[in-house]
């Protein structure tokens, strides 16, 4: 079993280089295809023509695209991702900076979320067509439907302003000082984790219902096994799709992270790709882009992986 | 150096030039809150900010937490191009001069002579600087002299240093600048945050390159502790700072929250004590809450329509004569900064020396004239959508755009807006990628930064005001006039004349001024808004 994961894995990962080659171009050449030329945004409206031509000059923007490319491209394969010209760092210092702040925001809305959508959606299977069943179903149609900066805007309103129990803006690491950590990421983890939560509630609760209608449960049932073990026993097999979607879920998360980091001024990789679009700076937009990409790549990987191990078809075991 | 004989001198220029800060400065604080009949004002007060101290007086100590509205593009004082960079800058190294209570005041120089050439400026400095650890060490003539060489190394400061022929040490604490024709504006721009002294062997340590001095060692009241980039930015009290008792404060921390409701949310929910760049719309919530206040500065940026004089239909003065006199500005400076702002016809306020009154000529809503002026002019706009190009990025821009396209249908004038993206805006706009473009500009010390750009061939020209224009010759003239003039009474007369052609000629059509809100805790005291938008956190202090 392990050669055939081993072969798996590697097949995934052969395909996840093109992959990221191919993502490089696009981003490269998308970036450079929007108008608005970073020297002008970088010395602002009144800036003098010589400048601007010099500045133009440093950041190699008079080279043709894919002569900029290659450099890039090389650079990149060596681990440098560039020098932003707006903050003159290192590209790959500021992403690695920012990267663990996301990460820990992420698994802050991945953890609000399984803790919302797993009790949500059992309580909502096994209670069908009745008052929980509805607030389950409610809550899974409101987690989808409420925009992320609205949701971020109101708890930050209502338990930072109003209530004034939890901070508004700003974010301490939970490695530094856990309980200050912790409760910087309180609302910004409901905000990012309530859509995913509504997402998996929906997921478990009809994988839930389909399993329990299942034959081999009344077989379980009639050696005089509990309701509450039948329960465990539907609900392991119902959880191999609902992995799938988490994982995948995961990945979103990545990406709403940018919108929540915003609000919360969280400085994670969404505020650098933010401020990025904002200054044009072409270096660390490609960067975090890169990084992004790969995270949702890797986060795919892991995903078949988990699934190669819980779906015994894909193991071979039939 | 020039002797006193030959020397202009310092008093007179300073109530010359004084004369203009000051009244600028006047209109930051003043009373400005009663509508006048055509409605210039806003009915909200303008003297928002808490002069008040209360019982015991200023306090020292404690850390003063601000929130940024964007995150800072660097710290090289030489290379930042952003204002919230220069705030930083601005209180950790300082500049020869500085406008202070009105005019021009010394900051690193105590005493300075401009020969009556106009083309030599020698500064005397103070004995008693010295810069932050780890240098430690007095601020002497040869820091100025360093410190200019490598800001504009390659030309880095264009125009603005172009005219400077050499800079000399001329003693241990005298400097001398030599110019190789008069540039008026100059003595104006010596107060520029990008402008400031730094020593040698800090850089050296830091890498030396333009760009890499990212930990500022300067002079001023704080020095830089820690940044840790996107979170926090800590300055710290410079104990050995020349002033006793300043600064106030024992720290300052950053953090920039973009977002502008969970700012002024951070600063109602006590998690900061000042706020800056607060919208008009959330002010109101700021001045009525117990636990935050505002401080308001008056015509921090200037929103004009741009308009690109090559480009049809706008080359024909009588179109651009014409729109001018549709544009309803009250209602644009109430719908886009919620009348924190004023309604405008130029750049500088009624109280500016640079001011010129216009009276009855100035281009007020009149929709009966602008329709006669069309129909004088063969109804050039029979046939054609107006476009005027902006974006959702600022909303003096955006609500400039909405509204005149509404006032121009109310004028029977077809018209569309079309909003850009504003990295895509800003190109445009230096390109002469547009007909006319709803757009601001931060206020400017000295009117020639304001205009020469615009309207000179040998500026940017981002007016496209070729010389087919009725007035251009004598426009550009007047323009190379102010650089040259040195006397200060002259350059009034000169820019006084310029406006009087912008109101006829309409190269650009002003539209307001809207004004800067800085939101601050109801403990926090001693800010002084003046005439730029730099806050000095030297003078500011917590209380209970």
């Amino acid at each position: 079993m392990v050669s055939r994961l081993q072969a798996f894995l590697v097949r995934r990962l052969l395909w996840a280089l093109p992959v990221l080659a191919l993502v490089s171009v696009v981003i490269f050449g998308l970036i450079r295809l929007v108008p608005g030329d970073p020297a002008i945004v970088m010395l602002g409206a009144d800036a003098d023509p010589a400048r601007l031509a010099a500045v133009r000059a440093e950041l190699g923007l008079n080279d043709p695209i894919y002569v900029q490319y290659i450099d890039y491209i090389g650079d990149a394969i060596r681990g440098d991702l560039g020098r932003s010209y707006v903050t003159n760092r290192e590209v790959s210092a500021a992403i690695a900076a920012r990267l663990p702040t996301t990460l820990f925001l992420t698994l802050a809305g991945f953890i609000v979320s399984l803790a919302i959508a797993i009790p949500a959606g059992l309580l909502s299977a096994t209670n069908r067509g009745k008052t929980l069943d509805g607030v389950g179903l409610s809550f899974g149609l409101l987690g989808v439907s409420i925009p992320n900066f609205w949701l971020g805007i109101v708890l930050l309103i209502a338990f930072g302003v109003n209530l004034d129990w939890l901070p508004v803006a700003g974010y301490v690491s939970p490695l530094e000082n856990p309980v200050e950590g912790i409760r910087y990421l309180i609302l910004p983890g409901i905000t990012l984790g309530t859509a995913m939560a509504a997402v998996v509630t929906r997921m478990l609760r009809s994988e839930l219902l389909e399993e329990l209608r299942h034959d081999y449960l009344d077989a379980v049932r009639m050696k005089g096994v509990s309701d509450l073990r039948v329960l465990g026993h539907a609900t392991k097999n119902a959880f191999i799709p609902v992995v799938t979607v988490i994982g995948m879920q995961f990945g979103y998360l990545l990406g709403g992270s940018v919108v929540v980091e915003q609000v919360f001024s969280i400085p994670g990789m969404g505020r650098l790709l933010l401020d990025a679009i904002g200054s044009r700076d072409y270096i660390t937009l490609q960067g975090v882009v890169l990084v992004y990409t790969t995270f949702f790549v890797a986060v795919n990987v892991v995903v078949d992986a988990a699934y190669f191990f819980l779906n015994p078809k894909l193991r071979g075991e039939q | 150096m020039q002797g006193e004989d030959s020397s202009t001198d310092r008093r007179t220029f300073l109530s010359a030039v004084g004369g203009a800060a000051a009244t600028a400065l006047a209109g930051c604080t003043g009373d400005q809150g009663t509508p006048t009949s055509d409605g210039t004002s806003s009915p909200i007060p303008a003297s928002d900010t808490d002069v008040s101290t209360p019982e015991g007086g200023p306090q020292s100590g404690g850390t003063l937490r601000v929130g940024f509205e964007s995150e800072l593009t660097g710290l090289d004082p030489h290379t930042t191009e952003s204002v919230v960079s220069w705030v930083v800058n601005f209180n950790i190294c300082e500049t020869l001069i500085t406008f202070g209570d009105g005019a021009p005041a010394g900051r690193l120089a105590t005493d300075w002579e401009i020969g009556d050439d106009g083309r030599t400026y020698t500064f005397t400095l103070a004995e008693d600087a010295r810069f932050h650890p780890p240098v430690d060490r007095e601020l002497v003539a040869e820091d100025v002299v360093y410190s200019f060489e490598r800001m504009n190394q390659d030309g880095a400061m264009g125009a603005d240093l172009s005219a400077v022929e050499s800079v000399a040490a001329t003693g241990e604490y005298e400097v001398t600048f030599s110019l190789a024709e008069t540039f008026a504006p100059f003595f104006n721009f010596l107060g520029r945050v990008p402008w400031v002294v730094v020593p040698e062997e800090a850089v050296e340590a830091q890498g030396g390159d333009l760009g890499d001095f990212q930990e500022p060692v300067g002079s001023g009241p704080f020095q830089f502790e820690a940044y840790e980039p996107g979170n926090k930015l800590t300055l710290t009290a410079f104990e050995d700072y020349r002033e006793d008792g300043v600064p106030l404060l024992d720290a300052v921390e950053i953090t920039p929250i973009p977002d502008a409701d969970s700012r002024v949310a951070a600063l109602r929910g006590g998690d900061v004590d000042m706020v800056r760049g607060v919208g008009g719309s959330d002010a109101d919530t700021l001045r009525n809450d117990d636990r935050t206040k505002l401080s308001r500065q008056r015509g921090t940026q200037w929103g004009q329509l741009h308009i690109n004089c090559s480009e049809e239909p706008w080359d024909d003065p009588a179109v651009r004569r014409a729109v001018a006199h549709v544009i309803d500005r009250r209602s644009i400076v109430e719908a886009a900064v919620s009348g924190y702002g004023q309604a405008a016809w130029q750049p500088y306020a009624e109280d500016s020396i640079w001011n010129y009154d216009l009276g009855d000529s100035r281009r007020t809503r009149d929709v009966e004239r602008a329709q006669q002026i069309l129909e004088d002019a063969g109804n050039p706009l029979e046939g054609e959508t107006l476009t005027i190009k902006t974006n959702s990025r600022y909303a003096l821009m955006e609500t400039t755009a909405d509204l005149l396209v509404a006032n121009l249908g109310e004028a029977g004038i077809d018209a569309e807006t079309e909003t850009l993206e504003w990295g895509t805006q800003l190109e445009d706009f230096v390109t002469g990628n547009f007909g006319a473009m709803a757009f601001s500009v931060p206020f400017k010390i000295d009117p020639d930064r304001h205009y020469y750009g615009f309207i000179h061939p040998d500026g940017s020209q981002f007016n496209h005001y070729g010389e087919d224009q009725p007035d251009a010759q004598r426009m550009y003239d007047l323009l190379a006039r102010g650089r040259s003039e040195t006397d200060q009474e002259a350059r009034v007369e000169i820019y006084s004349e310029f406006e009087k052609l912008v109101n006829k000629n309409c190269p650009w059509i002003s539209v307001a001024r809207a004004d800067g809100i800085t939101g601050l805790g109801s403990n926090v005291y001693g800010i002084q808004p003046w005439l730029l938008p730099y806050t000095r956190y030297w003078t500011m202090w917590k209380g209970e």
